[in-house]
């Protein structure tokens, strides 16, 4: 018996659609294709699972999605970035589009601009 | 004696139940798997020493973690680049750690959040250089 667990590549898309996507598997692959972030995917109704934090990077939209369980408090999902560079330990997304996606176990940080949106309500296309 | 930096050859562990950690190397998501496959959602009551810790993930440090001659990471010579601050109670989407002990540890791709007291206390490590 192997001690260890293979999970089912999720592959390079562009596309994905009714799939379980484990963000830490989904960076794993984009950086043994030597990818530096998630950028130019769509993904539908697909079940977006972390631990992770999802950090928007500019042209990502969401439409219809369940960002996850904020136990009644967006902020509970927000992370603020204190660093003026760059922010370490995210998982970076660009030109991505998420239609009908449901979050679990994700939290979210970016630009403050973005940051306020979430907690707006407003979840477009971050600055 | 420092253990850092660590330039032997990649140990990538294998037993990640294990409660001490030395001279290996360990991807924090696979860490979080085992214990979450377990039924335990935090990382708790682990020792690691010499080991460096791959990230991408951003580290939520509760009680009864400590850092003895560590690397944070690449900060770009501002400490505030490593770490985010909650807007709520609840910091999800980060992996916790609980009486944890990193010594002579080295961590990539890893950000830091935790209480105010725990962003002071990272914040005062390093300061932006003029």
């Amino acid at each position: 018996m192997s001690d260890t667990i293979d999970f089912k590549a999720l592959g390079p898309g562009p596309v994905y659609e009714r799939m379980d996507i484990w963000l830490p598997q989904l960076v794993a692959e984009a950086i043994r294709r030597g990818e530096q972030m998630i950028e130019g995917k769509t993904f539908v109704d697909c079940r977006i699972e972390g631990p992770a934090v999802f950090c928007p990077v500019g042209g990502v939209s969401f439409e219809g999605c369940d960002l996850g369980n904020s136990g009644g408090d967006i902020r509970n999902l927000m992370l603020a970035p204190l660093g003026p560079d760059r922010i370490t330990g995210a998982i970076a997304f660009r030109n991505c589009q998420f239609r009908g996606c449901n979050f679990f176990a994700v939290g979210f940080t970016g630009s403050p601009e973005f940051l306020k949106d979430m907690h707006d309500g407003v979840r477009g296309p971050a600055a | 004696m420092s253990r850092r930096p660590i330039d032997r050859p990649v140990r990538v562990a294998t037993d990640l139940s294990a409660s001490v950690f030395e001279d290996l190397d360990i991807n924090l998501f696979d860490l979080y798997a085992d214990a979450a496959a377990r039924g335990v959602g935090l990382i708790q009551d682990r020792t690691f020493r010499g080991c460096r810790l791959q990230g991408p993930a951003i580290l939520l440090v509760a009680s009864g973690v400590s850092f003895d001659d560590v690397n944070f990471g690449d900060s770009r010579n501002d400490i505030r680049n490593l770490v985010l601050r909650p807007e709520g109670a609840l910091a999800l989407g980060t992996v916790p750690l609980r009486d944890c002990t990193f010594e002579g540890c080295e961590f990539y791709n890893v950000g830091f959040t935790g209480d105010e007291a725990f962003l002071s206390l990272i914040l005062s490590i390093g300061k932006p250089q003029a």
